[in-house]
């Protein structure tokens, strides 16, 4: 199923290239360096590019909402009457929410909300997924069995409703829903890192290694996993708009950050009920998801486009 | 014959990963600190009464017993009893489940009848019209939060155009109709009802669109991949060298081992398709298990949200054990014990 | 007389990185009716891209065409639309694809194939045949080609046949509709001898009686000799030098000709330099097999066990490699070579018997570092058996490394160790795949011996490369083994290599030693049917070698081949 192979790019099918036509002709690439070859193509590479773009900005925002934001201090219990529902306008480009707070602070200050939870999930399920897979993938026998049946189990789970029966079953709140979250996530990582190791494990150059007399862990770390980074970071880049995607979806329904802070999710869903006349007050933040998730979509695109790797 | 152990195994897998799935929920629900049955009954009943309730419940006996007990139940189809309604939670369950079945199961439907063709073309004529517009829709539906489609749906079908219904799954007047399935697409034709079908049918149209949009994108992509792997093969090369039309190169030739992974990755969707579920169901006030899963996990009625998880683990058993047949149909290296 | 194709100073192109570069230049060259045309060539040479542009499947983007002409019985091929080449492709011309394996779709059996291939044609012609005619159509093309069981193979999926019965479905797919230009890509290259002698001298019956024209394109120079009237040599994209076979052969005007010719090893005796060996003691046996045996049970299941279909990898082998020796392991695939082989390094545990290694059981030292230290290996394809990821300054440290060199030591042993296998030093921070396949292959020499190991498996390391650096990397490999004293155990299908780079050979067969012994007397005086069988399969390039090869019919061998099935 889940298939990664690295392919140098041989559109003549020249395959091994003869010590004789090296020296014989001029090298077609000859010149060219590495670094250029990867610039060339990520340069050529439009969604990589927009991709890149959209997530150094949400990390900007997120970084220095503080100093960004233009009422910083409407990201807590800042309370204004006067201005509730406002439309857009030059003063609050995103309009205000029910009880006067400017939209824009909220969505740039939500943005750690969403970003914490991909750094907290990622950071902590992908080492533990990548190193699950090396092992069931190379060891291979009942470790292999015992690893991959419990993420046959997990992958019945569907993420979402685990988290929403634990976070709710403790209580609703954020840090529970990572928990949660993170119980599940290393399974995929886990599953791709596997599939890769199985065929590289049969590869000569492991073979080798373990006959020059190799420790365990310089091949799973030293000889393997070097093989594994253009996937996984394909896949965490993939997993990141996911990420959001969930943690927005968890928090609509009532599990996220405590309110005051700004959650995008919890803004969509408490501004839904003002639609459609005070539409900015969900739309905009959901656009502000959108724009996130785009943005690690195009960029993990282009990259698996980039390293020419498939995962699925 | 070959193709009877290669079922056989499949389903022996199915039944352990539920398994497996019962121990994890039932683990999950039975650590979690509090006793059910005094958030059951509430502060003000006495202790008395709660220990009268453990027992009833078999909460005074040994997890272990209370895990074979559970699962001996199971098995004829009785999942407990629900903490705050007091009644079978495979009742419960049993009544909301159509309107889901009957929302995913056209999900699915609309997915496969809309993103296998595009897909396929797509990856076909790479970088043309069709897949530079297909692969715009499957962006977006990929990066679309469902409940953002859903509420946007709403927006511009229930406020400003108002020709489709955005909430719940038939008009107040006609709820008292019932049927013999629950299905109430099949029961009103049974029943010769059309006013109740043509209504159930735009009922469900908003909700259909919103939990496809990811649905959708995702089987786009993943068949347009798997045709652009399928066409750079030898044997795709070979087909065309004996030449063969191209009509029948795409859609004998490459089709059928493109779609290979792509009903894979369709199984594992219906994960996917179950978690979206919740929130569009939510939105929409659709009457199904995931409405009831959402409200019965707020209440904290264990039984219940047993029952929700298992039973959505039971969906996607059968989906990927159904993919599976279909896959070891199409593919004879499967079915015949050969190695993919 | 009108020629059945024309190319016309073809230039053709690819776009990479920005940049334009030529891979054809000018190439023209002319097929009549009924010739048998080879076009050969090393990587790079430009074969596949000519074959490519022809058929029409030169893949574009990145490549393009940009001057020439192509004509087929006269019509431009190239400013036809793709719907009107499209009608040409299976029935005026068609192709025998080079790898069995890929080329029939999995999912479809070969019945099914074989019908869609002649319908097709029939609704261009516009002569439906009936069912039962087609179906007989399909049945008698399987009989052409030779196979038996026709209604099986007929229901089969390609899966369920082996890879000879795969090339000859394929083979009759290309003549189902009657073309008057057969294409061939490296016919029978990724078969075994055996296997590629059947069916050349297949496709030569074909030819002969259908009356084709035949044109393909192969590196293996003594196929060509086998199956062509005419030759063109390719290199760098350009035609060095075209003519009548013998001609190419036994007169050759290219000084690059003459050199390919001379690269190609011989199944005769080399003169000079061979590698003398004195008589030995039995204290220099450095592997010994002792009536070892080796079975892979076929289902890993022992509830499921099934005796038949398990496979002898080896069967009660007694064999001695003497210190010093190049000792050769032939034979086809699946013949057990590669399972001594592995055995000798502990990673196949015997059924029964033992290999010894210098006195003592493998099985008692092979976890020890002292004995990785003495033997190691060299694989077949460089680019499997070096880490893509690794520079060749890391692959090159690991061993060092892992037996405790001191850290200060290592750039300078690693300098050594590439020049030892003449690289510039510089090379310690290339990846492999800035390397040629040569050059690869000496780096994992270089790992190979960076702990001076006394035995050197060698399997077929020099298969996966062109014949001109087979050529230099066997010479690498000659010096190598004077400098360090090293012995060899060199496992090969092709027989020609192996006659002129060992001196001690063993020929198997299903896991058996058929037969043993100095590798001139194995060559010169086979004793075994089954060695003479294999031998005379063997593609020559001169009619020395011809004169050489074992007297013995096609009938006749055809049963010994049958036998050791």
């Amino acid at each position: 199923m889940g298939r990664a192979m690295q392919k140098q790019p041989d559109p003549v099918g020249r395959g091994e290239t003869s010590e004789h036509t090296r020296t014989a002709i001029a090298d077609p690439l000859e010149g060219l360096s590495h670094a250029y070859m990867r610039w060339h193509r990520f340069r050529s590479n439009p969604s990589a590019l927009i991709g890149g773009a959209i997530v150094t900005s949400v990390i900007i925002l997120a970084i220095f909402a503080p100093w960004i934001a233009p009422f910083p201090e409407h990201a807590g219990d800042f309370i204004d009457f006067r201005n509730r529902h406002a439309a857009p306008s030059w003063a609050h480009w995103m309009g205000t929410d029910n009880v006067g707070r400017d939209v824009m602070s909220r969505v740039i200050f939500a943005f750690r909300i969403s970003l914490t939870l991909v750094v907290v999930i990622l950071g902590i399920a992908v080492p533990f997924g990548v190193t699950l897979g090396l092992i069931a993938g190379y060891f291979g026998g009942i470790v292999e069995i015992v690893i991959m049946r419990i993420t046959d189990i997990a992958l019945a789970l569907p993420p979402l409703i685990l988290a929403l029966a634990v976070s709710a079953v403790l209580a609703p709140t954020l840090t529970n829903a990572m928990i949660a979250l993170t119980l599940l996530w290393w399974n995929w990582h886990t599953r791709l890192i596997y599939s890769i190791t199985r065929q590289l494990r049969e590869e000569p150059f492991v073979e080798a290694a373990r006959l020059m007399g190799a420790s365990r862990r310089h091949i799973l770390f030293r000889e393997l996993l070097p093989n594994c980074v253009s996937a996984i970071t394909v896949k965490t880049t993939l997993d990141a708009g996911f990420v959001i995607l969930i943690g927005a979806s968890l928090s609509f329904l009532g599990i996220g950050a405590e309110p005051p802070t700004p959650d995008l999710g919890t803004m969509v869903s408490s501004g839904g009920g003002y639609l459609p006349e005070s539409w900015w007050e969900s739309i905009m933040p959901g656009v502000a998801i959108l724009y996130a998730i785009l943005g690690f979509n195009l960029l993990g695109d282009g990259l698996r486009d980039l390293f020419d790797v498939e995962i699925s | 014959m070959e193709f009877g152990r290669f079922f056989v195994r499949r389903l022996f897998w199915s039944i352990f990963v539920l398994i497996g799935l019962s121990i994890v929920i039932f683990v999950i629900a039975r650590v979690v600190p509090g006793d059910p049955a005094r958030i059951a009954l509430g502060p003000v009943a006495t202790a008395e009464q709660v220990a009268d309730l453990r027992a009833e419940m078999g909460l005074d006996k040994p997890p272990v017993t209370q895990y074979l007990t559970y699962i001996a139940g199971l098995t004829r189809g009785d999942m407990g009893m629900s903490l705050l309604s007091r009644r079978s939670v495979s009742r419960d369950i049993f009544e909301v489940l159509p309107a889901t079945v009957e929302l995913v199961l056209f999900t699915m439907l609309l997915t496969v009848v809309v993103a296998l063709p595009i897909g396929v073309v797509s990856g076909r004529f790479k970088d043309g019209v069709v897949d530079n517009l297909g692969r715009m829709y499957a962006l977006i539906g990929v990066v679309m939060p469902s409940f953002l489609i859903a509420l946007l749906l709403q927006l511009v079908a229930g406020y400003w155009v108002q020709v489709l219904p955005v909430n719940g799954r038939i008009d107040a007047t006609l709820a008292e109709f019932q049927g013999a399935t629950g299905l109430l697409l099949v029961d009103s034709i049974v029943a010769g009802r059309f006013d109740i079908f043509s209504d159930a049918l735009r009922h469900l149209i908003l909700p259909v669109l919103a939990l496809s949009a990811a649905s959708i994108g995702q089987i786009t992509r993943i068949t347009r991949s798997s045709v652009i792997d399928v066409s750079r093969k030898d044997y795709i090369e070979a087909a065309r060298a004996f030449g063969l039309s191209e009509a029948r190169v795409l859609f004998k030739y490459m089709l059928r081992p493109a779609s290979i992974p792509a009903l894979t990755i369709l199984g594992l969707e219906a994960a996917s398709l179950i978690a979206n579920a919740f929130v569009v169901e939510m939105v929409f006030s659709w009457p199904g298990v995931a409405s009831y899963g959402v409200r019965t996990i707020l209440q904290k009625d264990f039984n219940a949200v047993m029952g929700v998880v298992i039973i959505s683990g039971l969906f996607f058993l059968v989906a990927n054990l159904v993919i599976d047949i279909l896959v070891g149909f199409i593919d004879p290296r499967i079915r015949m014990g050969g190695r993919r | 007389m009108e020629p059945l194709l024309a190319i016309d100073d073809l230039t053709v192109g690819f776009r990479q990185y920005g940049r334009e570069n030529d891979v054809l230049h000018g190439v023209s060259l002319r097929v009549d009716p009924g010739q048998r045309v080879a076009i050969v060539g090393e990587t790079g040479s430009g074969k596949s891209v000519t074959l490519k542009t022809v058929m029409g499947t030169l893949p574009r983007p990145p490549g393009y065409i940009r001057s020439g002409q192509i004509r087929f019985d006269g019509r431009d091929v190239h400013s036809m639309s793709a719907r009107e080449r499209r009608r040409l492709a299976g029935g005026a011309y068609s192709m025998v694809f080079q790898d069995p394996a890929t080329a029939l779709n999995p999912v479809y059996r070969i019945g099914d194939q074989l019908i869609d291939i002649l319908r097709a044609h029939e609704r261009r012609s516009g002569n439906r045949r009936s069912r039962s005619e087609t179906k007989e159509r399909a049945f008698e093309i399987l009989r052409e080609v030779q196979l038996t069981e026709v209604e099986r193979v007929f229901r089969s999926y390609p899966f369920q046949l082996s890879g000879g019965m795969r090339q000859r479905v394929l083979i009759g797919m290309a003549l189902l509709n009657r073309p008057k230009l057969l294409f061939a890509d490296e016919p029978g290259t990724a078969l075994d001898v055996s296997t590629q002698d059947e069916i050349l001298h297949l496709l030569n019956d074909l030819v002969d009686h259908e009356g084709l024209t035949f044109v393909m394109i192969t590196h293996n120079l003594g196929v060509v000799r086998m199956t062509a009237d005419y030759v063109y040599v390719m290199r760098n994209g350009r035609i060095v030098e075209d003519g009548p076979v013998t001609q190419i052969f036994e007169a050759p005007s290219h000084e690059y000709t003459r050199n390919l010719l001379r690269v190609v090893p011989r199944l005769t005796k080399r003169p000079g330099a061979p590698l003398a060996q004195e008589p030995r003691q039995s204290s220099d046996n450095l592997v010994d097999f002792q009536k070892y045996t080796k079975i892979f049970a076929a289902s890993r299941s022992p509830l499921r066990s099934n005796r038949k279909a398990d496979v002898r990898g080896a069967d009660n082998v007694n064999l001695v490699v003497r210190r010093g020796d190049v000792m050769g392991l032939a034979g086809e695939s699946g013949s057990g070579k590669t399972t001594l082989a592995r055995s000798v390094l502990g990673l196949y545990a015997p059924t029964s018997g033992q290999v010894m290694y210098d006195g003592r059981s493998v099985e008692d030292q092979y976890r020890s570092l002292a004995f990785k230290r003495r033997v190691q290996m060299v694989y077949q394809n460089p680019g499997t058996s070096l880490n893509p990821r690794r520079t060749v300054g890391q692959i090159l440290q690991l061993p060092l490394r892992i037996h405790s060199l001191p850290k200060e030591q290592l750039p300078d042993r690693v300098g050594k160790m590439l020049e030892q296998v003449e690289l510039p030093r510089g090379y310690v921070n290339k990846y492999p795949h800035e390397l040629s396949g040569g050059q690869k292959q000496r780096v994992a020499i270089a790992r190979s011996l960076a702990l001076q190991p006394d035995l050197l498996i060698l399997d077929e390391p020099t298969s996966a490369l062109d014949v001109s650096v087979q050529e230099r990397i066997i010479a690498l490999l000659e010096r190598l083994k004077q400098e360090y004293a090293l012995t060899y155990l060199f496992i090969s299908h092709d027989l020609a290599l192996m006659r002129n780079f060992t001196n001690r050979v063993a020929i198997m067969s299903r896991g058996r030693i058929v037969e043993q012994g100095e590798t001139d007397d194995v060559f010169d005086a086979p004793k075994h049917d089954y060695t003479r069988a294999l031998l005379s399969c063997v593609p020559v390039i001169s009619a020395e070698e011809e004169a050489a090869k074992p007297a013995i019919d096609r009938a006749k061998r055809q049963q010994i081949l049958l036998q050791m099935e």
